[in-house]
């Protein structure tokens, strides 16, 4: 008994069809939301790899190179 | 409000950067090494461990795990600590994952050229490195997640997702695909045969190269390309859609690898389908990229590191337009085993995965260094040596796939193939292969400069590294969210209908928000797609066996010819012959009968192949004499004038272990070949006396004598038994066949249903 004459015997065929159409529901719900939701309200994550210098204060710490 | 002070550990960025130029030095040099291989076969020196088939992995896993992989983890340790406003978790386990990788890295380069492998593209690492691999990603994911659970910034940038989403599906993938049981320290064999060990690695192929070649990178273009043009992104939202496009498409399309094999069509076409659907994520990807330039072109003109990433993501643009238009069946027809899949898959790593990495070194080098970069001049003339590298390489590249693909297809005007000589096809490629060595050499001198640049900028450094102070308050412990900016018709007092308000808030509320913030969640959700995708893909996979017409003259090889494939795989032959004829006519007409999924049952692993470097050889068994194949591996040019294949004079006098033989039957039988007892307990006497035959029969055609004891009398013996299985009389209970039939058609009618 291997173990693709179990995975045969288990009969999951019609799980395969469900996951896609799971996922391809999921999926079109995404992009609907993304873009019904305002811009504005992304700005802030948009922002963030610019954000992350601002609280630098002069460093103190120093490391032997 | 309480302030956190911190600060950042860029020791372990300058760690992954320095390597990421050392091994894309190393691994672009051995790549050079197999192109000048195949212009001037001489190179190869008939040395074992510089021959093509076993350098071409070493090749493939130095740029994809050893430049790409520490491109990504520098990349990710730099940005990750920034967006998190957070340290690492643990610099102990910064410092397993950094010595842990290279040390794999070191195994790899060791192991691969002394032949041991696995057999499997992209993934020939042998079992103990594997689970080496899988350990220390896991080390990787923990510091990651550690992390993350330890931020200061509530939302996740859209970069670290596409981190997650890599940290998630790499390791699914390499697990599954690697499982197979050990027969040795050194030794492994595939847990999957034939038809499903095909859909494994096509599956891990395919996904590899979505998730450790892209989805990655992404992540560090949505956050440096922002940083260097100090912009932010053009489209939030559209880097959300992508982002989400590719977790739920990129693992579906998987089977387009296998057009034209025993894959039910329909999921062959639905593979082929969310390829071409896959365009829309990519273009938008690409158009946000450059679209974040909007305002700043100038800036490209006078800055190299923004010059790489323009490059860059139009290679990413124009590689992901290739690639499903390669899935379409029409295509692949043409396409598929010549070097046009070559040409795209360094359009992909020449232009989108070497160039934003060393836009990103460009751009780090000063930060990391804490000083100026040396000189931008050099930086200038890396970017146009770089690129003009590329365009030599990829032009001769596609060239010379349009080319063979064509000729393999020609047939003149009375009906027979035009170019029926295999090596006619080979000698038209030679010019180009040149040219490609040329660009190949550009792109390493350009990579070359880089080094140059990086060590005199290294040598600026400050006396001390400063390490900034950052400070910001930490996460609340209960979270109030930024309040939602109100309807400008609402405030204005205009009277909405109930519904649309209510869709409105619906869509406008906080429970998207919520997961967005929640790293637990969105991780679930990205494993969620990632494994019903592959779960659809992978189903059909192990339901195949039931649905494989079991042919039944069909049997286990002969402890010799198993010895022989052994050495098959550890040669790399794969790497430039398949095992597959397709069903069209301009195959069966150049190799015979059409490859059928039953015949590949006691396959382990699978050897198929992906180009034809060389002619395939599903068919070779009995098409010539022995000896044709002793002088052929003495010295393919004596027999085949323009040859490109590399000689293996030495497998003459190497001695073939006969005592190792009964072990690899045991493991072979516990993957489910039936091997009884008595054929393994009389393994090494049935062996001695196969490999006595065909040394006799060498030495009566003329060739050398006493090579009975000899590694190429197993490789010749399995090579004889290739293909030949379906042509063999039916076993006794068989009903007779009718005399005056053909042998191939009369197989064809054996092939009975399973069970």
């Amino acid at each position: 008994m291997s173990l693709s004459d179990i995975m045969g015997a288990a009969g999951l065929g019609s799980w395969a069809v469900l996951g896609l159409i799971v996922s391809f529901v999921t999926f079109v719900g995404i992009v609907v939301w993304v873009f019904v939701r305002r811009r504005s309200s992304w700005e802030h994550a948009r922002r963030l790899p610019l954000d992350d210098g601002d609280t630098t204060t002069p460093g103190s710490g120093g490391s032997p190179r | 409000m309480t302030v956190e002070v911190f600060s950042y550990d860029d020791a372990i960025v300058r760690k992954f950067t320095l390597v990421t130029l050392v091994w894309g030095v190393v691994g672009m040099l051995v790549g050079l090494l197999v192109a000048l291989q195949l212009a001037a076969p001489a190179l190869n020196f008939g040395v074992p461990w510089l021959s093509f088939g076993r350098l071409r992995p070493l090749h493939t896993n130095a740029v994809i795990f050893a430049f790409a992989g520490n491109a990504v983890f520098a990349g990710v340790y730099y940005s990750l600590q920034r967006l998190l406003k957070a340290p690492m978790f643990s610099k102990t386990l910064s410092a397993i994952h950094f010595w842990g990788w290279q040390a794999i890295i070191v195994a790899a380069a060791v192991t691969l050229p002394l032949g041991f492998t696995q057999g499997k593209e992209y993934a020939e690492l042998e079992w103990p490195i594997d689970i080496a691999v899988a350990l220390i990603w896991v080390v990787f994911a923990v510091n990651v997640f550690g992390t993350i659970a330890r931020r200061r910034e509530r939302h996740l940038y859209v970069s670290i997702w596409f981190y997650i989403a890599t940290l998630i599906t790499i390791a699914m993938l390499h697990i599954f695909n690697s499982l197979a049981l050990p027969a040795g320290l050194f030794k492994s064999y595939s847990l999957y045969a034939g038809v499903q060990d095909a859909f494994m690695q096509w599956w891990y192929g395919h996904n590899a190269v979505g998730f450790l070649l892209t989805t990655p990178f992404l992540g560090l273009m949505y956050y440096f390309m922002p940083k260097a043009a100090n912009r932010p992104v053009f489209s939030y939202r559209l880097s959300i859609v992508h982002f989400w496009t590719l977790v739920f498409m990129y693992i579906w399309a998987g089977p387009h690898h296998l057009h034209y094999t025993a894959l039910p069509a329909w999921a062959s076409t639905l593979g082929m389908l969310f390829s071409v659907m896959l365009w829309m994520p990519s273009w938008g990807g690409m158009l946000n990229g450059l679209l974040t330039l909007r305002g700043v072109w100038h800036k490209v003109a006078e800055d190299p590191v923004l010059k790489f990433f323009v490059v860059s993501v139009t290679f990413y643009g124009m590689s992901t337009f290739e690639g499903p238009l390669l899935s379409v069946r029409s295509v692949n027809l043409l396409s598929h085993y010549t070097d046009w899949t070559i040409a795209h898959v360094h359009s992909g790593a020449l232009g989108w995965v070497g160039f934003l990495t060393f836009g990103m070194i460009y751009w780090l080098m000063p930060r990391l260094f804490q000083t100026e970069l040396w000189s931008k001049k050099l930086a200038e003339a890396h970017f146009w040596v770089g690129t003009i590298g590329i365009l030599l390489y990829i032009v001769a590249i596609y060239a010379a796939g349009l080319t063979q693909g064509l000729m393999w297809l020609a047939f003149d005007e009375d009906g027979y193939l035009k170019y029926g000589d295999f090596v006619e096809t080979t000698l038209r490629l030679i010019p180009m292969y040149w040219v490609r060595v040329i660009g190949g050499t550009a792109y390493l001198a350009g990579v070359l400069m880089l080094a140059v640049n990086m060590f005199m900028t290294w040598r600026r450094r400050p006396a001390t590294y400063q390490v900034p102070l950052h400070e910001a308050p930490p996460l609340a412990a209960t979270y109030v969210p930024h309040p939602e900016p109100a309807s400008a018709l609402r405030t204005a007092g205009v009277h909405l209908a109930d519904t649309g308000y209510r869709l409105e808030r619906f869509f406008g509320s906080h429970w998207h928000r919520a997961w967005e913030r929640r790293p637990v969640k969105l991780t679930v959700m990205v494993t969620v797609a990632v494994v019903s995708a592959s779960l659809f893909e992978i189903i059909p996979t192990f339901l195949i066996r039931s649905n494989v017409p079991t042919i039944s003259t069909v049997a286990p090889y002969t402890p010799l010819e198993l010895a022989g494939r052994a050495i098959y795989l550890s040669e790399g032959c794969y790497n430039c012959h398949s095992q597959m004829v397709r069903p069209i006519r301009a195959e069966t007409e150049r190799y015979g009968e059409y490859s059928k999924p039953g015949e590949f049952v006691y396959d382990h692993p699978f050897q198929w192949g992906s180009r034809r470097i060389g002619p395939d050889l599903q068919r070779v068994g009995g098409k010539y004499p022995h000896l044709w194949h002793v002088r052929h591996m003495q010295d393919p040019r004596a027999i085949t004038r323009g040859s490109i294949m590399p000689g293996y004079p030495w497998m003459l006098h190497a001695e073939l272990d006969f005592a190792a033989i009964p072990r690899t039957m045991r493991t072979h039988r516990a993957l489910g070949v039936p091997y009884s007892d008595d054929d393994i307990a009389g393994a090494v006497e049935h062996a001695t006396e196969q490999a006595r035959g065909i040394a006799g029969e060498i030495a009566t055609q003329g060739g050398p004598q006493g090579l009975e004891r000899s590694q190429v009398v197993a490789l010749i013996a399995y090579l004889q038994r290739l293909g030949t299985d379906i042509t063999r009389p039916a076993p006794a209970p068989q009903p007779p066949n009718p005399p005056a039939e053909p042998a191939v058609e009369t197989a064809a009618v054996q092939v009975a249903e399973a069970r």
